[in-house]
């Protein structure tokens, strides 16, 4: 074949082949663009592909592998990849894959809780996870450490990075019939939640946390009191029984409800930290209860009767507190009896509030007892014989200190009764020691002496009473006798006069008689007095 | 040589398209048409190895997301899930639906690998001029060829729910990218299938014969 070609011409130079294209065939376009197809999907999925993180909660109600889904201001931004339990199966761990434009916001600050259908009576809630089944919640947050190990919530927080507002804490006696959840009121807006309560340290009180949505948040100052809003507040006062009915929502599932009353503190901006009280009504807003509140223990020897639990505890007439209780007990050391009591005061009302009163009340305490500052017991009530605790500074007062090592801090006390009684006996000897009693002598010399002058003109007055009166009088005395014998005769029992009294008397009965009797015939019969007497 | 062959160098060709022998010049032939249908007459199909090869290629690429995608997405009263063949074929089975798992296991699993594995091997076996059992070989080209439309039963399942089961919020199936996948899967195979000349087979026999069993043949 090759010789053909090449010997056609005769020895001629060879003539040029027609060169095979070595070009691709165009078909080959279609594994590429599948190939180009691939690695994009590929570089896709690698690309979106955001952090792996684990959750762990208590049950693992309502997710499901592979469907539920993480879900923040109801967008997804993840999806749960496995539900396992833990080695020693006390709880589940839910490992989720999440997006990545999440994964700056997965800080330990970030929290997850299960979102559910939830029916209370404050709201319903989650009814679409009813079809689409629970997801899971999430609360991004940037500020802590990186973290991809997670504690999730049991419960729906109240505050959330997505809701502004601020939270307050309150102190309340009782926690009321609040929950977690309720509603907070202002002016019976509903502006707010309740965040959560817990006993404080010392079981005496409870710590209510309070979230308040902005921007209602400013509303609160210092000055502001909340009350317990639940249930019904009746008050019987001048004006007439006063009910004050808050929602209807709020009697049902409890709430709080706060105002910013006008008092003398000027109402500023709620300091870091600070603790408000909650009342138990709004009628106890009005009168201020102190949170902060100390204890201390006061020592008696003289009697105590009349103070009682809630005595009252008064500087210079002013109230501080009140007494908590008083007891008895026998100091075996010295074989004395004394009287322990136990005072609340609250320091605030001493015009401490606003400044940090744990760091220097006690040093304050120590120079005000230096100076003289003593408990002593006073009578409040003179009638009823009700006794009060009453600080004061005792100039002179024997030096004591503040004794610690009891559970309350001892403040030093002054036998109030018995000073004040050596006092009185004092002050009394003083003033008859500057009475005059020599011209006291003096004078009496000569009101003596006027005295017996005035005897002798009575004397005389008296004579001549007996000779110019005596007679006149019997002379009257005779007239009147016999006057009284004329009246007599008129009114004795046989006289003509009684007599006919007597039948005046009779008779007036029977007018009487009749005229009843006319009076309820005619009530029987009224017509008879037109038609006359039917017979 | 029998007159009637349709060999490589042969005198004579076959239309593609209405299938008329007609005679040829002998060597290379360009831009000559069938008499019939005016369709270009080729020996053989052109390029039949490189496309069969960049066909199945593509295949394979695409049959990889085809796996890893979900097919589709039935929502059920909200709540959404998404299935990739091999997951469906397991819940399937872990439903006692064992039947359809096996019916779906087969014509979404098991076929479309082998047809890839067989165009894969007979492409192969032609490349490399094998002659290796050339009937049998021809058997699975049209094993192939029949079966592999049978793989779109998956699509057209899908594409049937997704038109049937439209109940709005209570239930509804939602075609994924894993469908698309798939169906370009099938049809890359088919195609690939389709520009496979099982000629070729033969005319490897055929240089065979040329060099060893010729004189018999052309008495």
């Amino acid at each position: 074949m090759a010789n053909d070609e090449v010997g056609q011409d005769g020895g001629a130079a060879p003539r040029a082949i027609v060169r095979a294209k070595a070009r691709p065939s165009i078909v080959w376009l279609i594994p590429l663009i599948a190939a180009l197809v691939g690695l994009y999907l590929a570089y896709w999925a690698w690309s979106e592909q955001g952090p792996q993180i684990t959750i762990v909660f208590e049950s693992a109600e309502g997710i499901v592998a592979g469907q539920t889904k993480l879900k923040y201001k109801e967008v997804d931004v993840g999806v749960v990849e496995t539900v396992e339990l833990n080695e020693d199966l006390s709880r589940v761990k839910v490992t989720a894959s999440m997006a990545k434009e999440l994964s700056g916001f997965l800080t330990e600050k970030t929290r997850f809780w299960v979102v559910r259908a939830e029916v209370s009576a404050a709201e319903i809630s989650g009814v679409d996870t009813l079809l689409s089944g629970a997801y899971l919640a999430v609360d991004p947050s940037s500020e802590g450490e990186r973290a991809r190990v997670f504690e999730g919530l049991e419960k729906v927080p109240v505050v959330r990075s997505d809701k502004p507002g601020t939270l307050f804490h309150l102190r309340a006696q009782e926690l009321g019939s609040v929950d977690v959840g309720s509603p907070v009121y202002y002016r019976w807006l509903n502006v707010g939640q309740i965040a959560g309560y817990e006993l404080d340290e010392a079981g005496e009180s409870v710590n209510v946390q309070v979230f308040v949505e902005a921007p209602h948040d400013d509303r609160v100052r210092s000055t502001t009191r909340f009350w317990n809003a639940s249930g019904l507040d009746a008050v019987v006062t001048a004006e007439g029984v006063q009910v004050d009915t808050p929602s209807l929502m709020s009697m049902l599932v409890g709430g709080i409800a706060f105002e910013t009353p006008a008092t003398v503190t000027v109402a500023q901006d709620v300091p870091e930290n600070m603790v408000f009280e909650l009342y138990p009504n709004k009628q106890a807003t009005r009168r201020p209860r102190y949170s902060r509140k100390t204890r201390y223990m006061l020592f008696f020897e003289d009697s105590v009767s009349g103070l009682v639990h809630g005595s009252p505890v008064e500087f210079r007439g002013i109230k501080l507190g009140e007494v908590l209780d008083v007891d008895i007990e026998l100091d075996l050391d010295t074989n004395e009896f004394r009287i322990p009591v136990v005072i609340e005061i609250e320091p605030e009302r001493l015009g401490l509030a606003g400044r940090d009163i744990k760091v220097n009340q006690a040093s304050v305490l120590k120079s005000m007892v230096a100076r003289g500052f003593r408990a002593q017991l006073a009578t409040n009530n003179i009638i009823t014989g009700q006794k009060a605790v009453a600080f004061d500074f005792i100039e002179g007062a024997k030096p004591a200190e503040i004794q610690f090592g009891r559970g309350y801090p001892v403040l030093p006390t002054v036998s109030g009764g018995l000073d004040a009684i050596t006092e009185r006996v004092t002050g009394i000897v003083d003033r008859i020691d500057k009475l005059p009693i020599e011209s006291i002598g003096e004078n009496l010399d000569r009101v003596f002496a006027s005295l017996a002058e005035t005897l002798v003109s009575v004397e005389a007055l008296t004579a001549s009473a007996n000779t110019d009166l005596l007679p006149t009088m019997t002379a009257s005395l005779e007239k009147l006798e016999s006057t009284l014998a004329s009246a007599d005769a008129l009114i004795a029992p046989d006289s003509a006069m009684a007599q006919e009294l007597e039948t005046l008397v009779v008779d007036l009965a029977g007018a009487a008689e009749s005229l009843r009797l006319l009076a309820e015939r005619l009530e029987e019969y009224p017509e008879e007095l037109l038609r006359g007497k039917a017979e | 040589m029998s007159a009637a062959t349709t060999d490589p160098a042969g005198p004579y060709a076959q239309c593609h398209t209405c299938e008329l022998v007609v005679s040829v010049p002998l060597g290379p032939i360009h831009g000559l048409g069938c008499p019939r249908c005016r369709t270009a007459i080729h020996r053989r199909k052109p390029n039949s190895l490189a496309r069969t090869w960049s066909l199945l290629i593509a295949a394979v690429i695409c049959y990889v997301p085809a796996n890893i995608y979900p097919v589709m997405e039935v929502t059920t009263l909200g709540r959404p899930q998404a299935d990739t063949i091999l997951s469906g074929v397991v819940y399937l089975f872990a439903h006692g639906m064992w039947p359809l798992s096996l019916i779906v296991f087969v014509a979404s699993v098991i076929v479309p690998v082998l047809k890839i594995i067989a165009l894969g091997s007979l492409a192969l076996s032609v490349q490399r001029g094998s002659q290796w059992r050339p009937h049998d070989r021809a058997r699975l080209y049209r094993v192939v060829e029949a079966v592999g439309r049978w793989s779109m039963v998956d699509v057209y399942v899908v594409t049937i729910l997704v038109a049937l089961v439209n109940l709005g919020s209570l239930a509804s199936v939602e075609a994924k990218l894993g469908a698309l996948f798939f169906g370009a899967v099938v049809v890359l195979t088919m195609f690939a299938a389709e520009s496979f000349d099982p000629r070729l087979i033969w005319d490897q026999m055929m240089t065979d014969a040329d060099e060893g069993v010729g004189d018999a043949d052309g008495e």
